[in-house]
């Protein structure tokens, strides 16, 4: 399986106008009366990627991912996976694609492992064996789904989207209830699928998660799409704090009018820079000095976010 | 992917079937062991021969003379079906509601399951728990007869147990349609339950009615017929209006549900 993985990549590379997107939405929509959950969403999740769809609750993230799935019907525009269209060829879609709901319900009585041979025989496939995925999980398969605790039932709902090694994996809020050391062995699953060459597209508000595993990120607030990016790009762009120590007092306005810098602190010998963007003419104007110490403040997604939000965002609200 | 949403729903609802055969068996047992001293109380028949002809129409004829028509006053007329027809509305509106309600529908049909089969299936499990609920009913009805003597043939007695799982199948179905199409479990259950009510009461009340006379064909419980069923005339084409009256609603029902959004 993992040998395959560069196969795939070149494949990709050498034809990738032939080879259909993951996930694809044309201005799709959802109304529920006077209440647009959804509007116009245009999107499109690249095969082999790790996809992160982060917003607020509320902002329409389950309901784009039940529309994929075909459980709710959309107003306006369409959906495919997998180059296949969710209404028409939904059979099939779901066939190639793990799931994980947002709100997970399981049967209460029923034990885990029976809930797992049920869904692999609606899948067709009584001969997957979840064991290896709850071993790695440690989940016990043999208590009855109405004595497992929240986490618990995550896993069971984990192992059942990952059981059948789908090409697409569709995970709304799957780190919900996981502690650490578990979200740490989740982060390890999305890994190997993703070098497997499997699409993951996983929601989350708590960006954080999101931000470790995945390539881009696409922010939905209100329903509408504010921006899609790389992870690495949407961290370039935005605003962090650098905090220079030197052995001697620079010069008054060394830093000022750098490239990206938009504020200047100065203490004596310690400089607190307020950037924007890349880093590099400050790194290089610094390097005249004799620097002691540099403490760049990662911004997380949470900060990205809170600036768009701030900023209002491409509509302006 | 076998029958695996009918082996489920059979494995749900084995716990209640357990109840209801004993309510049906209990049920049974308890009128079959009044028949020695009906049949020996001449009193008790001279008196229901001499109720007003209402009555005896809302008490399925009141011919406490002969066995047959004993079981049907008692235990056939409104008792017997009024057990069926409650399993069956509240299976027919739970199959999918149900599924919404605790959830676990996204997970069912993330699945390559078909909404279409889901409703099929769930379907078909709720008719295996009713026939299996027909067969009780039929084995308390053999060994009643055969304590107390009934001197009803067996053939007539597995008549009347089909009957009662024929005249149960279009009210399941109606609620399952009617769940399927609302979404609303009280709503499949209300609604169906007064379809119920008013379909006994327009074949009890139409032949002393003059305006619901030629109505009377039209409730399901004239189809059913116990009286006929219990003197040995199961029809055809009564038999037929059951099954596909509910054939036709169970069509309507997957229609439905294949168009609506699922609630989460």
């Amino acid at each position: 399986m993992i040998a395959s993985a560069p196969a795939r990549a070149t494949k990709r590379i050498a034809a990738p106008a032939s080879t259909p997107a993951a996930i694809e939405t044309e201005a799709l929509g959802k109304r529920y009366g006077r209440h647009a959950a959804l509007v116009d969403l245009d999107l499109r999740v690249r095969r082999g990627e790790v996809f992160g769809f982060i917003g607020p609750n509320g902002a329409g993230k389950t309901t784009t991912i039940r529309l994929l799935l075909d459980l709710i019907r959309p107003t306006s525009g369409r959906a495919s996976v997998l180059g296949l269209d969710v209404r028409r060829d939904g059979v099939e879609v779901r066939r190639r694609v793990g799931y994980l709901p947002g709100d997970l319900a399981l049967y209460e009585d029923l034990t885990a492992a029976q809930q797992l041979a049920f869904l692999a025989r609606l899948r067709g496939r009584p001969e997957l064996d979840p064991r290896p995925l709850a071993e790695r999980l440690a989940l016990d398969l043999h208590r009855p789904v109405k004595a497992l605790s929240r986490g618990n039932k995550q896993k069971v709902g984990l192992v059942q989207a990952f059981m059948h090694d789908p090409e697409v994996l569709i995970l709304d809020e799957p780190t919900t209830g996981l502690d650490p050391l578990i979200q740490h062995e989740f982060a390890a699953m999305v890994g190997e699928a993703r070098e497997r060459g499997r699409t993951v597209f996983l929601s989350s508000h708590v960006l954080s998660d999101v931000e470790r595993l995945a390539d881009r990120v696409g922010l939905l607030r209100a329903g509408r799409l504010v921006l899609v990016d790389d992870v690495g790009a949407l961290k370039a762009r935005v605003t962090r704090r650098i905090e220079l120590h030197f052995a001697d007092p620079p010069p008054a306005g060394a830093f000022a009018g750098l490239a990206g810098v938009q504020a200047v602190e100065q203490a004596g010998e310690r400089v607190t820079l307020t950037v924007n963007g890349p880093v590099d003419a400050v790194l290089k104007r610094a390097a005249t000095f004799r620097t002691l110490t540099l403490a760049s403040h990662e911004p997380d997604l949470e900060d990205i976010f809170l600036q768009l939000y701030e900023g209002g965002g491409p509509d302006g609200r | 992917m076998g029958a695996s949403v009918l082996a489920h729903t059979l494995r749900e609802r084995r716990r209640g079937l357990l109840g209801w055969a004993i309510g049906v068996a209990a049920l049974t047992a308890l009128i079959a062991v009044y028949w020695p001293s009906v049949r020996d109380s001449p009193d008790l028949q001279s008196f229901t021969r001499k109720l007003p002809e209402a009555m005896r129409a809302l008490v399925g004829g009141g011919d406490y003379a002969t066995a047959t028509g004993f079981l049907n006053a008692e235990l056939f007329a409104f008792m017997m079906p009024l057990l069926f027809l409650v399993v069956a509305i509240g299976m027919g509106a739970r199959a999918v509601v149900g599924e919404e309600d605790r959830g676990t529908i996204d997970l069912l049909l993330s699945t390559p399951l078909t909404r279409r089969r889901m409703v099929v299936e769930k379907a078909l499990g709720g008719v295996l728990v009713l026939l299996a609920l027909g067969l009780v009913l039929l084995a308390a009805l053999l060994l009643g007869d055969a304590v107390v003597g009934m001197g009803i043939p067996a053939a007539r007695l597995a008549a009347i147990s089909l009957a009662v799982v024929l005249i149960a199948l279009p009210f399941g179905a109606l609620a399952l349609l009617l769940g399927c199409a609302t979404g609303s479990h009280s709503l499949a259950l209300g609604v169906t339950s007064a379809a119920a009510v008013a379909a006994y009461m327009l074949n009890a009340l139409a032949p002393l009615i003059g305006s619901l006379a030629r109505w009377q064909d039209a409730s399901p419980f004239a189809w059913y017929a116990s009286g006929d069923v219990l003197a040995g005339r199961l029809t055809v084409a009564h038999t037929a209006l059951l099954i596909g009256t509910a054939l036709v609603l169970a069509a309507a029902a997957v229609a439905a549900v294949e168009r609506r959004d699922l609630r989460t």
